[in-house]
């Protein structure tokens, strides 16, 4: 007898997961709208596949590179259809008097900044400091060694801290 | 905390050499309120990692659930297999229909000479009766 799943069981086995894979489509999508419809699509190509899924170890890590791969190639697809990738410009730093207003605008300049990093690099960094995975499942979901992840996300940190730093020159000194 | 081991846990960090213990430990401090002066430009770093952490999944769109599409894809396809076979049935009765007429009137034109020839071979026996009686009175 052939075992099929149900949509009840499938919605439970993506649910510790589906919030990271809307979140890693929009920080390579970026537009909430096309990480939405990325995410779906995902879970989609997941929910064809509901009868081998008990046979990955690690769902997760298998869902994560399905959504890096599917954005990738609509990111690809996108530059051939001459449509520009969607990429905001620094805002110039401006002297705010209200120091808290300050925090929550310098909140928001480091979402620009990470959009300006390399593909590579904003995944990295997503996967470590925002999910919060290990090293050897980051290796898993981005078929690189762990020696390369450690380079890319020094740089991308070293890119982040010194943006930070230009910004805020009145703290620091 | 003291500021020294932030210190030293910041350089690990932006040397990718932090491990997720470590992380937690600054992830901790930045949220917090005891954050040195010297440490402030950092803090937005952290705090955005945190929110972003937050974030999430927006609901299904409705026309996308995936648990109802397979289902209309099959009824979909289905209408479309009847559609197309209906379709084909009524132009394949239509052709053999048009065929048939085509057969009948061959069919009646062939009748026709062929009794038109009848008639004019019909026409030739009675001259051979005629013939054969004034043979028959020969003999006779």
């Amino acid at each position: 007898m052939e075992i099929t799943m149900r949509p009840n069981e499938f919605t439970e086995l993506i649910h510790p997961f589906k919030d990271k894979v809307f979140r890693l489509a929009k920080r390579l999508l970026i537009s909430t709208e096309e990480a939405q419809d990325a995410a779906q699509d995902v879970m989609m190509k997941l929910w064809t596949k509901k009868d081998q899924l008990v046979q990955y170890d690690n769902l997760e890590a298998f869902a994560m590179t399905v959504t890096k791969n599917h954005c990738l190639d609509r990111l690809k697809s996108k530059q051939a259809s001459q449509l520009s990738l969607v990429h905001s410009n620094f805002t110039e730093p401006h002297v705010s008097l209200d120091r808290q207003l300050e925090a929550e605008d310098a909140v928001s300049h480091v979402e620009k900044m990470m959009q300006n990093l390399p593909g590579q690099q904003r995944m990295i960094v997503q996967l470590r400091d925002v999910e919060g995975y290990e090293y050897d499942e980051i290796a898993q979901m981005l078929d690189m060694n762990e020696t390369a992840i450690r380079v890319a996300l020094s740089r991308a940190r070293k890119t982040l801290r010194d943006e930070l730093i230009k910004k805020t020159p009145l703290w620091n000194l | 905390m003291e500021p020294m081991k932030i210190n030293q846990l910041l350089d690990k960090y932006f040397e990718a050499q932090t491990n997720t213990a470590e992380e937690a430990e600054l992830k901790a401090y930045f949220s917090g309120q005891k954050v040195a002066e010297e440490h402030l430009p950092y803090q937005p770093l952290f705090v955005h990692f945190a929110e972003q952490k937050k974030m999430e999944a927006p609901e299904w769109k409705p026309q996308r659930a995936g648990k109802v599409r397979p289902l209309y894809r099959w009824v979909s396809v289905a209408a479309a297999v009847v559609l197309v076979a209906g379709v084909s049935w009524q132009q394949y009765q239509s052709a053999r229909q048009q065929k048939a007429e085509i057969a009948y009137h061959q069919a009646k034109d062939a009748l026709n000479l062929l009794s038109a020839h009848f008639n004019n071979g019909a026409k030739e026996m009675q001259h051979l009766q005629s013939f054969e009686k004034a043979v028959n009175k020969i003999f006779e």
